[in-house]
């Protein structure tokens, strides 16, 4: 059979090599591989470090490194169910660290005025991503407001205690 | 002058339009292929949408003017898809063309489900509005190439190019998409238009976008944690919702509807008093099957929605009709245009063409959920410019880059410009992102007396 107008065909096989390169250069060709995972979490880590909030923290602390083992030793021995994805030990400790340092302080800074409340306590109901995660968990800071957290940031994980949702 | 009178408020509310969180949330977000590659791996797999976010995104650089023009742009490219749409499948002739795109124009504006989201919230109306322009463009194009007595590779090329853009512009696209490449299988076949090969490369097309957009790994982590597993009973429950709130909203539109009552009239006059081509003139029964055909398919748009959201999908998405919307009135239009042939012609005397204009003005005023009167509304009793200003002076409070912040929540928020994705009780999750873009250390936002 001769084909009269060839150049549909070969458009076609174009297409099916670009999106099959597309999925190649994404890294997500069968699933999303390690090299684009690890590019991701550095990301995440990266736009985390400059976030100046931590900076700032980090500068009130004398060892934000041991803060963050501190916080994590803390979440890991209280080891509800929920949160072995964020303590997954392919996932950098710092960067840990960062988000639940962020997400609490982002908590206290926006909700300010409800903690003058008696039973003074801060929960941040943590989602990996985005909300309505079945692996989201809550942080609850109890009885401390936003400048007793940034006073006594070193001794974070001693008000820290970690629930399934 | 409909047209005109009815685009005028739309194009001034460009003027007004700020930046919204989620636009910051997209803008600190560096590089072009980073950000696709990023948002693919992490998010969904609308991966036409990221490119804009990526590289037409005046927020990377700060140029907030440019921001503005962004609506303007859309509201611009609607109406030539629209010019287009008519020269294609109703008549040539330009300047009626340009007249009808105006009409058009304006019957989507009345009742368009969510404006804010249309046009004046820059994520949102790549995410919403250009895959829908750029739909109307492929419809065009692809039957032009389909109708084409010789082999045509531009425009073929086109078409292809443009199915990428859709479908990874808006999965909501899927079933359009679908149903316009069987018409056009269809057509060919009855017509013998020996245009096979061309539908094989648009085929290939279609699959290779979906199969990028539904094998994201962003994509497939949101299905595997809304659990929703692809069984029948889940199908056809998400089918029986897409229907249900389609219909709810539809309702709205067509219930006692004076306003869109006498638009059609209008619309149908104006046919009447031209000569269209022959796609136009099928029979009234064949086309009135045609168009009831693809109106019940139509109710399912929203079937992927409603399917990923797992019976959670609420009505007050209004942003998701904004594609619904606009295939119904590309079809409510194709209806008319054969409806006029078929009811006696209505005299062309100016006292009707004064008395249609005038019930359409007298109903457009008196109609409380039209929205260009709202456009209006918003312009004179200046709730729009205050929102500007309102947040344009928080916009350069927050360039100092001080170390810390104190924002109000806004005092104005005009119905047709505010799309409620600033500081509120929900957008917890966007602070960061603003800091970053402001170079922020500490962001207080609070209510201001």
């Amino acid at each position: 059979m001769i084909i009269k107008n060839k150049k549909p065909y070969i458009l076609s096989v174009l297409i099916l090599i670009a999106s099959l390169t597309f999925k190649y250069k994404t890294g997500s060709f069968f699933t999303i591989s390690k090299q684009s995972e690890i590019e991701v979490v550095k990301y995440e880590m990266k736009k985390r470090k400059k976030d100046i909030t931590l900076f700032s923290l980090s500068n009130s602390c004398t060892n934000i490194n041991d803060l963050g083992k501190a916080l994590k030793t803390k979440i890991i021995s209280q080891a509800p169910p929920c949160v072995n994805t964020l303590v997954n030990p392919q996932t950098p400790s710092d960067s840990v660290v960062y988000i639940v340092l962020q997400k609490a302080l982002e908590y206290t800074t926006y909700n300010k005025s409800k903690l003058s409340n008696k039973d003074e306590r801060i929960t941040w109901l943590y989602h990996m991503n985005q909300e309505e995660r079945i692996d989201s968990f809550a942080l609850v800071f109890q009885k401390i407001n936003e400048a007793y957290l940034i006073t006594n940031i070193l001794y974070i994980e001693s008000f820290l205690t970690v629930h399934c949702k | 002058m409909i047209g005109l009178v009815s685009l005028l408020p739309f194009i001034l509310l460009s003027f007004y339009t700020v930046p919204n969180l989620e636009d910051y949330a997209e803008s600190i977000i560096p590089g072009v292929w980073w950000h696709v590659k990023f948002l693919y791996l992490t998010y969904d797999g609308r991966f036409f949408t990221s490119f804009m976010f990526a590289a037409l995104n005046p927020l990377k650089y700060q140029h907030f003017t440019a921001y503005q023009w962004i609506p303007l742009v859309l509201i611009v490219s609607l109406f030539l898809s629209f010019f287009l749409f008519i020269r294609t499948f109703l008549f040539s002739n330009k300047m009626n063309a340009l007249c009808l795109s105006a009409i058009i124009l304006s019957l989507y504006f009345i009742r368009n489900p969510n404006l804010a989201y249309s046009f004046y919230y820059m994520i949102s109306s790549y995410v919403y509005m250009l895959p829908s322009i750029l739909f109307i463009v492929y419809l065009s194009i692809s039957y032009r190439l389909i109708e084409s007595i010789q082999s045509n590779f531009p425009l073929l090329l086109l078409s292809s190019f443009l199915i990428f853009c859709i479908a990874g512009g808006n999965e909501l696209y899927l079933i359009p998409l679908l149903l316009w490449l069987m018409f056009l299988w269809f057509k060919n076949y009855r017509q013998d238009l020996h245009k096979h090969a061309e539908l094989f490369a648009l085929s290939i097309a279609l699959f290779c976008a979906f199969f990028i957009v539904f094998t994201s790994p962003g994509t497939q982590r949101f299905v595997a944690e809304n659990k929703t597993p692809i069984t029948l009973n889940n199908l056809f429950d998400a089918a029986n919702l897409s229907f249900n709130f389609t219909l709810q909203q539809l309702r709205s539109w067509y219930s006692c509807n004076l306003l869109l009552l006498f638009l059609s009239l209008l619309i149908i006059y104006f046919f009447q008093s031209i000569d269209l081509n022959k796609t136009a003139n099928w029979s009234l029964r064949k086309s009135s099957f045609l168009f009831f055909l693809s109106f019940v398919l139509g109710l399912f748009i929203i079937l992927p929605y409603t399917f990923a959201a797992g019976g959670k999908v609420s009505v007050s998405y209004t942003q998701i009709y904004i594609i619904p919307y606009l295939y119904y009135t590309l079809i409510g239009v194709l209806f008319l245009a054969t409806v006029s042939k078929h009811i006696p012609k209505l005299p062309r005397k100016k006292v009707i063409s004064i008395g249609l204009l005038t019930f359409i003005i007298l109903s457009g005023y008196l109609d409380k959920n039209n929205q260009i009167k709202l456009a209006y509304q918003d312009l004179i009793s200046g709730s729009a410019k205050a929102y500007y200003n309102e947040v344009n002076e928080q916009i350069s409070r927050s360039l100092k880059a001080p170390k810390s912040i104190e924002l109000c929540f806004l005092k104005n928020k005009p119905r047709q410009i505010f799309s409620g994705v600033y500081f509120n009780q929900e957008t917890e999750n966007f602070h960061l992102a603003y800091r970053l873009y402001y170079h922020i250390d500490e962001l207080i936002v609070k209510e201001c007396p």
